[in-house]
């Protein structure tokens, strides 16, 4: 068995040919796949990471974008620690979906669940379709945080996944914490109950 | 000399150097043989050393000698091969130009006499000359072998576009004429005429066609296959197989052809081809599915009813709400559709991979793996994988509904049998989760299982444990409650009753789904993988990955019966043992030794409570299963060590007093002990260290259990102790404070 504290499940999605592959592939295994062909189903990674001194094992799973094979997808998302929701930034109807895919995620995910909105290739600068305070404000307005990559190039791919795994280190750490706090407390007030109650 | 005396002295010295001369020569004489035996060997030693002086030098000589031999023979040597390679260059330039000459005659002599073959193979071989290399060295050479050179070219180039064309030509003719024999005849020549790819795509094309023709056939024997026929239910299935295994037997039966004349390497562009009348075939089977089991149709209904569930609304009605039962026979199709044509996947993909590793001298490891790529990616993304995919998608959707649908009905119709601990919902609900993940089992699909291992903790985790909450949440009925009190003036005893066996029955139920929970991991564990043997790893980690969702499951159940114990506990146990307990703290326990002596003929206390202890496990014991049974006395001793300290801390004891509780506890003790299978020694350690300081003789008598070799585990701490012991009336409470610990 492999030795870490916490394990976190990512699912990635969002429309076709936004880069959901690419961004795993190069945060994964840092290679940036050239004509990489449609997923169909979903693709499974594994990736090991260490944030102030605790190990954590993220499970990634990278779905299909295609809407034929969404009904596979949707059963993922329930035990999702983390949501990433992709777009392209030279793709508008990419960006324009975004609202229908909140829906969906609505139905199947609990309010814990964390999500990120990322807005990918923004390597593409001639081609860019959604200016940065664009994507930015949508995903204020949603609660998301917010984050431009370019996997072609590698910028910002792992501040995804550091940005993410922070927050449900700190979400799961509290309730670690809160845990044991919680039976040690109530040890104490046991015994202290037990003396003190009846003298 | 002037006197005799000086004579005298004279003499004697002379005297005593003849002496000394004498003793010497004598020395020296005896020293005469060795001498001349040093000078012997010497002497001989002499004339072998110039013995070997001779044979040196000759053997420099020879060395001398044989070197420049040497130097001269592989001079020669070296000669000889740069002559030896030149002669094979040229016995090669030999033969190509005798090739040349063979070919030129034979091609032409053949095309006369329509030998094809041996025309095909003239070209071949002139295709593989060293057309460059011939001419360039023929620039230095005379005239007329440079024309001999060039006229050959030019006839052999002429000679193979004549033969191409005749190639195609008798290849069209042939194919018109539907003439097997002779199309099999040119397709074998297509490679040695440089035509290979455009060999392989108009066979292809041919036997595409052919698989177009009987899947015509098959096509319209569907179409018109009513209900009557046994088979109707797989019709779909079976006409995908039919396809598949035409498929499979032209890719079969051509395979060593292709290998043995175009080589290694081609199997992938043949099959290639002929996947694209597969794919043609096999969509229009899948659509003619969809249609004809008004897929889109139920899928509809199913998105209305599932949004119906989700927001219910009075004013909708679902007439046609059809029975998830009738969907049995559909959903085992779709499985079946997909595990044929998983079968046909890894046939294809097994025939390119043996055709690839084929090749000799493969370039690199990289290219080949490139190549492999390439192939997956075709093969998993042609057109009839991502339609499958795409039903799989619509399969996991159906068997979803199917199963919540029945799950529910499972749990409407939960229904307590008398003799049995558990109500018929463990096992209605686990044979249907059983039946699903079986049934996505059979389509052999990684995501579909995946899928369907999801929607099963889902479930679980939702509905079903939703049903033993909301169960557990009206608590168990007991009478101490104030709000069940109230509650069960309202209600009769007959249905109090009810709710208590329904209570603990939930428990049982919970206790029982974990344990299937874990069995049904571990049985699928074994068969995926046995199933997904030949799977990719990473494909048999998403599987189990899946599959270890249902550990959470597990857990979220856990949780749940420890919810229901704590129930239990605070509705039922804790009010009557603390009921029981509260009777101790207003018996006097300051009693004197006659007092003491007394109570072993009339007990005070132990004997009714332990009774009182021993009903309440027998009420519950024949309700609860085994391993509730277990967890229910823990519970039981807990609670009553606890409460029991509490009644203790209130009494005021003399030493008689503490030797009673000492004598109690035991007894305690004891009883607990015969009713579990652990020890319950550990839950009474408190207890049993309090009745020892109670019992304590005197102050000093602490010691020996305090700080001494024989010292206890203290769980009591020094001023827990120290508390205690002021529970002693007859101790100093000075003294007690002042007790170093």
């Amino acid at each position: 068995m492999d030795d870490y504290k916490f394990l976190f499940k990512v699912v990635l999605i969002g429309e076709a040919g936004v880069g959901k592959t690419c961004l795993v592939r190069r945060f994964c295994q840092g290679v940036f796949p050239i004509g990489q062909a449609a997923t169909i189903g979903v693709d499974f990674l594994i990736k090991n990471l260490e944030i102030n001194g605790d190990k954590i094992k993220l499970q990634i799973w990278d779905t299909a974008g295609q809407e034929r094979f969404r009904t596979i997808t949707q059963s993922y998302y329930r035990s999702a620690n983390a949501i990433i929701i992709v777009y392209d930034v030279s793709n508008q109807p990419s960006f324009d979906r975004l609202p229908e895919w909140l829906r969906e995620l609505k139905q199947h995910i609990n309010e814990k669940v964390v999500v990120i909105l990322v807005g990918n290739k923004c390597d593409l600068t001639e081609g860019r379709e959604i200016p940065y305070h664009i994507g930015e404000s949508f995903a204020q307005r949603h609660n998301m945080k917010f984050i431009e990559t370019s996997a072609k190039e590698s910028a910002n791919v792992e501040q995804i996944f550091q940005e993410l795994s922070t927050t449900l280190l700190k979400q799961a750490n509290q309730i670690f914490e809160t845990n044991r706090k919680d039976t040690k407390t109530l040890k104490n007030d046991i015994q202290s109950n037990k003396i003190y109650n009846c003298c | 000399m002037d006197s005799i005396d000086d004579l005298k002295k004279e003499y004697d010295s002379l005297f005593e150097r003849e002496k000394k001369v004498d003793e010497e020569l004598q020395h020296l004489l005896n020293n005469q043989s060795i001498n001349e035996n040093k000078f012997h060997s010497i002497k001989s030693v002499c004339q072998s050393i110039q013995l070997i002086f001779k044979d040196s030098q000759n053997l420099s000589n020879m060395i001398n000698f044989t070197s420049n031999l040497a130097d001269n023979v592989s001079n020669k040597v070296r000669q000889l091969d740069v002559a030896k390679g030149r002669v094979s260059s040229c016995i090669k330039r030999v033969t190509d130009i005798l090739d040349l000459k063979a070919c030129t005659d034979g091609v032409t002599e053949a095309l006369n006499e329509e030998d094809y073959e041996t025309a095909a193979n003239h070209i071949h071989k002139y295709l593989s000359l060293d057309k460059d290399s011939l001419r360039l060295k023929s620039v230095t050479t005379d005239l007329a072998e440079k024309n001999f050179l060039d006229q050959s070219f030019n006839l052999l180039q002429e000679s193979k576009n004549k033969l191409q064309a005749i190639v195609n030509d008798k290849y069209d003719q042939a194919l018109k004429a539907n003439d097997v024999p002779q199309m099999e005849r040119f397709f074998k020549i297509f490679p040695l005429i440089g035509l290979a790819e455009s060999g392989i795509e108009k066979f292809s094309n041919y036997l595409c066609a052919q698989i177009n023709q009987s899947a015509d056939k098959n096509f319209n024997v569907l179409i018109v296959t009513d209900r009557s026929d046994e088979r109707w239910s797989v019709m779909f299935a079976d006409s995908l197989i039919l396809l598949f295994e035409r498929v499979a037997r032209v890719i079969e039966a051509y395979q060593p052809v292709i290998e043995a004349s175009y080589g290694y390497g081609k199997i992938f562009l043949f099959v290639k081809n002929i996947q694209k009348e597969c794919d043609k075939q096999s969509v229009r089977i899948l659509n003619k599915f969809k249609e004809a089991r008004q897929l889109n149709n139920i899928l509809r209904n199913i998105q209305l009813m599932s949004n119906f569930n989700r927001n219910p609304n009075p004013g909708q009605k679902f007439e046609d709400k059809f029975d998830p039962r009738d969907l049995d026979e559909l959903l085992t199709e779709i499985t079946l559709i997909s595990a044929r044509s998983e079968l046909y996947k890894n046939f294809i993909t097994k025939s390119i991979m043996t055709d690839l590793n084929g090749i000799q001298n493969q370039n690199t490891a990289e290219s080949l793996k490139t190549k492999i790529n390439q192939v997956n990616s075709f093969i998993n993304s042609c057109d009839l994988q991502c339609a499958i995919q795409e039903l799989i998608g619509q399969y996991s959707l159906l068997e979803n509904f199917f199963m919540t649908e029945n799950i529910n009905k499972a749990i409407q119709m939960d229904t307590i049998t008398k003799d049995s601990l558990t109500s018929s919902v463990v096992d209605d609900v686990f044979f249907i989760i059983k039946k699903c993940i079986k049934r996505s089992l059979v389509s052999d699909n990684v995501d579909g299982c995946c899928a369907m291992f999801n929607n099963c903790s889902t479930v679980l985790e939702s509905i079903y444990k939703d049903h033993f909450y909301s169960k557990l949440k009206l608590g168990y009925p007991s009478g101490f409650d104030l709000t069940q009190a109230i509650k069960s003036r309202f209600q009769n005893s007959e249905q109090i009753e009810k709710q208590k066996v329904y209570f603990l029955v939930t428990l049982n139920n919970i206790e029982k789904s974990i344990e299937c929970v874990t069995m049904i991991k571990k049985s699928f564990e074994d068969y995926i993988s046995k199933l997904f043997n030949q799977e990719t790893q990473s494909s048999k980690d998403k599987l189990n990955t899946c599959l270890n969702d249902l550990n959470s499951v597990g857990n979220r159940l856990k949780e749940l019966l420890e919810y229901g114990f704590n129930q239990l506990n605070s509705n039922e146990i804790r009010p009557r043992i603390k009921q029981w307990c509260e009777q101790y703290s207003v018996l006097n326990h300051k009693i004197t030794e006659d007092e003491f002596n007394q109570n072993d003929s009339n007990d005070p206390f132990i004997q009714n409570f332990v009774k009182n202890l021993d009903q309440m496990l027998n009420s519950l014991k024949d309700s609860l299963s085994e391993k509730n049974k277990e967890t229910f006395t823990s519970l039981l001793a807990s609670e009553t060590a606890i409460l029991l300290e509490k009644s203790i801390l209130k009494c005021s004891f003399s030493k008689y007093g503490g030797v009673q509780l000492d004598k109690e506890i035991r007894f305690l003790i004891n009883y607990l002990t015969s009713q579990t299978s652990w020890s319950t020694r550990e839950k009474f350690a408190r207890l049993s260290q309090i009745s020892i300081l109670l019992s304590l003789e005197n102050l000093n008598e602490l010691f020996e259990y305090w700080n001494s070799p024989l010292a206890i585990t203290w769980r009591l701490t020094p001023n827990e102790i120290r508390q205690l012991l002021l529970l002693r009336s007859d101790f100093k409470a000075e003294e007690v404070r002042n007790l170093k610990l």
